[in-house]
């Protein structure tokens, strides 16, 4: 967390009232004369410039991908401001460390901000009314402001924050502020549309795909299917003789951190991105293929077979085995397959490397681990690594690697100009980092017609070498069961692996809401209601695991967990069930401080099973912007009925084999069902709901085809 | 060169024929609101109308649209009164991530445009050969649903 005085003291030389920036607008005055007038910046801290024309310009730290930091972030501090949002302009910052960790990960950004963006508005607003205080020569106490005004209601006076800007800037800032009470806000809370609406809907929008530079080229590389095949030699003859081809060169291996693996190829720098890739097609590349693996389905199968007959390599949750007698003992195997993140828009970066100073620009989750990187591995000062994030189309986990951009730095040293990289849908496929495939074996031991004990093996290629974001969902499971047993064991693949929307809640979260289904239906219990005991009478539980950090410590407010999951009951008509030809499933879970439940309804018509409804219950805190979680919530719909329905990624002879829509067809707007969805109305604080929604609702899905079929699901997608 | 007529102005265009319309937008035209993403047209993101028919442009050859009036996202609209979809589109706020949405309004304004009367289920087939892989589906059903 960053220090809030060091913080906006770092901001700008205090007292110094700095003029970012002049330009000139034309304001059409009553006689059709166009009056000139000077626009002046001045900036309060790293987030908010005020203009003289009362317009506050706000930067927002956190990359937009479609979760919606844009809107939610810059509500955040016009609500402390007390500026109208409409006013308001947003600016994606630059990489710096002013801010603290920019990424767009972990469904942190409003957790992380919510505190530190309302306080930069808060202490903007204090000094605007103490400027007003001065100029008056009556105290700040009895000042208010509203609307972009500081308000002297004993006299009926005001002054526009733009005519204070000049001189509030120049105060200095001061040493604690107050911050307005929830019951109080008049913005967050409110549907907000996003601003970049305009320019999203006319093609104006910039993402990095978009962006240019000076003097820039188009780079399209040749990489093999399979990672670890290496160029032995090429012939670029062919390709050079296509006009507009300016150069050929070799890409060489490069991995200074797995996040940042560059793999080799050979790169056609072109005028135009056709001619770079109809030239590539013309390269004659002879690949090095001796330390290639030619993995397939089936060698992961004989992998599992074996560790699963084998104790975990490491023990999460261990119970007294002694006391482990159970009647009997169910067993259940999943495999849930590897899935790639197919964002819309490929990944591309946009670098320029000219005497020691680098400009990146593009669509990334990331800005402070590129610059940071670059700088390292350059021996450049920080301030030397320009970092653009422009808007990215889609993100989901892929572009917190960063691969691309450095790809693209370290071309444009060696050819010496600006060039754009730009990756072939398949290509974007091939070198993705996938969610990794995982198997799970289950032991679970019914006594008394409950479940007595819980043995979860979890098998999954680990991010980072062991155990640390592969068992969440499923280690911190908060049920009330006498003897539950976690283990991992890591699979060797030399398939590359990262972050996919919820992590590892996205096979956990799965494997343990479909066994809890089946064995409460299996003991002729109710599957809502069987859970509900589960979760015990306890207001909250903390679950201890081996491991480092806030996840060696997890928190599960069982009262949140309860009330999503009845509520997700109520609003589905669980109880009211009647129908010969359709079902419900339910699944709930938590990721981090967030709570979410879901219900699912399929049919079975003309022997087939269709998905009509899906009822999504979420409680993330306080909700900033109803619109953004709403989006979230539906976005988590449609992502999970495209793996949970229709599509994964294979591996054969090492290569993954689903490289394209065609292929790999993901969710269409027919396969959308009704949607009924809840936001829990909570004072919480605000936490995450980008990846929240998500993990039940696979789960609740295959919950309701199970319960109307009979038909066990042990991989993804469901084949019906 | 090869002439083209898009958004009602004549453009001469230096690439060879079999270039997908696509890369000439983006890069000769500077008309970047038409996007990749899938290039085998199997996503809908770059689709342009021709002659009113929403098309993928990512592998439409130029030489096949000489004599066709093409229109993009930028040529939707007017800079004071935007079309009836993308106003329909801002007010169900639909984007999330934006990327593929003006691929989504050139079909919608195709079956807007030619006031076919089609029924909601033929709507909603045809805006199926479009991807978003943000799930803003239900927000477009409501701006459908506003249009036709």
């Amino acid at each position: 967390m960053i220090n809030r005085r060091d913080f906006m003291n770092l901001s700008f030389t205090a007292g110094s009232g700095l003029i970012l920036g002049v330009n000139y607008s034309c304001i059409q005055g009553n006689t059709e004369k166009h009056e000139k007038i000077e626009i002046k910046n001045y900036s309060f801290n790293p987030f908010l410039e005020l203009t003289n024309t009362n317009k506050a310009t706000i930067y927002i730290p956190v990359p937009e991908i479609g979760q919606g930091p844009r809107t939610a972030l810059a509500m955040i501090v016009c609500e402390e401001l007390e500026i109208p949002f409409a006013n308001v302009s947003v600016k994606q910052a630059i990489a710096s460390t002013i801010y603290g960790d920019m990424s767009a990960a972990g469904s942190e950004t409003i957790d992380k901000f919510y505190l530190p963006l309302r306080e930069a508005g808060a202490t903007a607003k204090d000094m605007l009314k103490l400027a007003a205080a001065n100029i008056w020569n009556v105290t700040s106490k009895n000042l208010h402001c509203k609307n972009g005004y500081v308000l002297d209601t004993e006299s009926e006076r005001k002054l526009s924050y733009g005519e204070l800007a000049d001189e509030a800037s120049k105060l200095p800032i001061p040493e604690s502020v107050g911050l307005k009470k929830p019951q109080d806000f008049n913005l967050i809370g409110t549907k907000q549309k996003s601003p970049d609406l305009r320019d999203m809907v006319t093609g104006k929008a910039i993402y990095g795909f978009d962006a240019s530079l000076e003097g820039m080229k188009y780079v399209s590389i040749v990489r093999h299917p399979v990672r670890e095949a290496k160029v032995k030699s090429f012939k670029p003859e062919r390709a050079l003789a296509i006009p507009g081809v300016s150069q050929v060169i070799e890409v060489k291996h490069f991995k200074p951190i797995p996040y940042a693996e560059v793999l080799p190829g050979v790169a056609v720098i072109a005028k135009d991105s056709y001619t770079a890739l109809k030239a590539k097609k013309l390269l004659e590349i002879e690949w090095d293929l001796s330390e290639i693996e030619n993995e397939d389905e089936e060698a992961f199968q004989n992998q599992y077979q074996k560790l699963k007959s084998q104790p975990p390599e490491f023990v999460l949750r261990k119970p007294d085995i002694s006391k482990i007698i159970s009647d009997r003992v169910l067993e259940f195997d999943y495999k849930i397959p590897f899935w790639g993140h197919f964002c819309m828009e490929p990944m591309n970066f946009l670098a320029s490397y000219h005497d020691d100073k680098c400009v990146l620009i593009g669509s990334n989750q990331r800005p402070n681990l590129i610059q940071d990187l670059i700088s390292k591995i350059f021996k450049l000062p920080l301030e030397n690594v320009i970092v653009e994030t422009t808007l990215g189309g889609g993100g989901f986990g892929r572009r917190l690697a960063v691969d691309y951009a450095l790809e693209a730095l370290i071309i444009s040293k060696e050819v010496g100009h600006p060039v754009k990289t730009l990756w072939t849908r398949e290509e974007n496929t091939l070198q993705d980092y996938f969610r990794s495939l995982s198997y799970h074996n289950f032991r679970i031991g019914i006594k008394n017609n409950q479940i007595h004990s819980w043995f979860h093996h979890i098998m999954t290629k680990p991010i980072a070498g062991g155990p640390r974001y592969e068992v969440q969902g499923a280690a911190d499971i908060p049920f009330n069961i006498e003897n539950i047993a976690i283990g991992y064991t890591p699979l060797k693949t030399n398939i590359r692996i990262g972050s996919w929307r919820s992590v590892s809640h996205s096979y956990n979260v799965f494997v343990v809401n479909n066994v809890i289904t089946e064995v409460a239906l299996g003991l002729g219990l109710d599957p809502f209601r069987y859970y509900l005991e589960l979760l015990g009478n306890e207001n909250s539980k903390t679950i201890k695991l081996p491991l480092r950090g806030s996840r060696g410590t997890v928190e599960c407010n069982l009262d949140r967990l309860r009330n999503v999951l009845v509520k997700a009951a109520e609003l589905s008509g669980w109880n009211d069930q009647n129908g010969k030809n359709s079902a419900l499933g339910i699944a709930c879970t938590y990721f981090k401080k967030s709570y979410a439940a879901h219900v699912a309804e399929v049919i079975m018509k003309n022997n087939k099973v269709r998905l009509t409804k899906i009822t999504s219950v979420l409680d993330c805190g306080k909700v900033v912007n109803p619109l953004g979680v709403r989006a979230q919530m539906e976005g988590s719909i449609s992502d999970a009925i495209a793996v949970t329905l229709k599509s994964n990624i294979t591996i054969q002879d090492g290569q993954p084999q689903e490289l394209n829509f065609d292929a790999h067809d993901i969710t269409r707007i027919q396969d959308m069902p009704e949607l009924q969805l809840h936001i829990i109305d909570s004072n919480e604080n605000p936490s995450g709901a980008g990846e929240p929604p998500f993990p039940s609702v696979p789960p609740a899905i295959a919950n309701a085809v199970f319960t109307l079929t009979n038909k066990k699901i042990r991989t993804l997608p469901i084949q019906i | 060169m090869i002439t083209l007529t898009i958004n009602n102005e004549k453009y001469q265009i230096d690439a060879s024929s079999e270039t997908p319309l696509l890369w000439v937008l983006r890069d000769h035209l500077n008309l970047k609101g038409s996007k990749y993403s899938c290039g085998i047209a199997a996503c809908g993101a770059c689709k342009v109308l021709v002659d009113g028919n929403a098309v993928p442009s990512c592998v439409l050859p130029i030489a096949s649209v000489i004599d066709a009036k093409i229109t993009t996202i930028e040529g939707l609209g007017t800079a004071e009164e935007l079309h009836p979809v993308q106003k329909a589109w801002i007010k169900e706020n639909v984007p999330q991530c934006g990327y593929c949405q003006t691929g989504q309004i050139i079909t919608a304004v195709s079956i807007y445009d030619k006031h076919d009367n089609l029924k909601k289920d033929e709507v909603l087939s045809i805006m199926n050969s479009n991807i978003c892989r943000c799930g803003t589906y239900d927000r477009i059903k409501k701006a459908l649903d506003g249009l036709f």
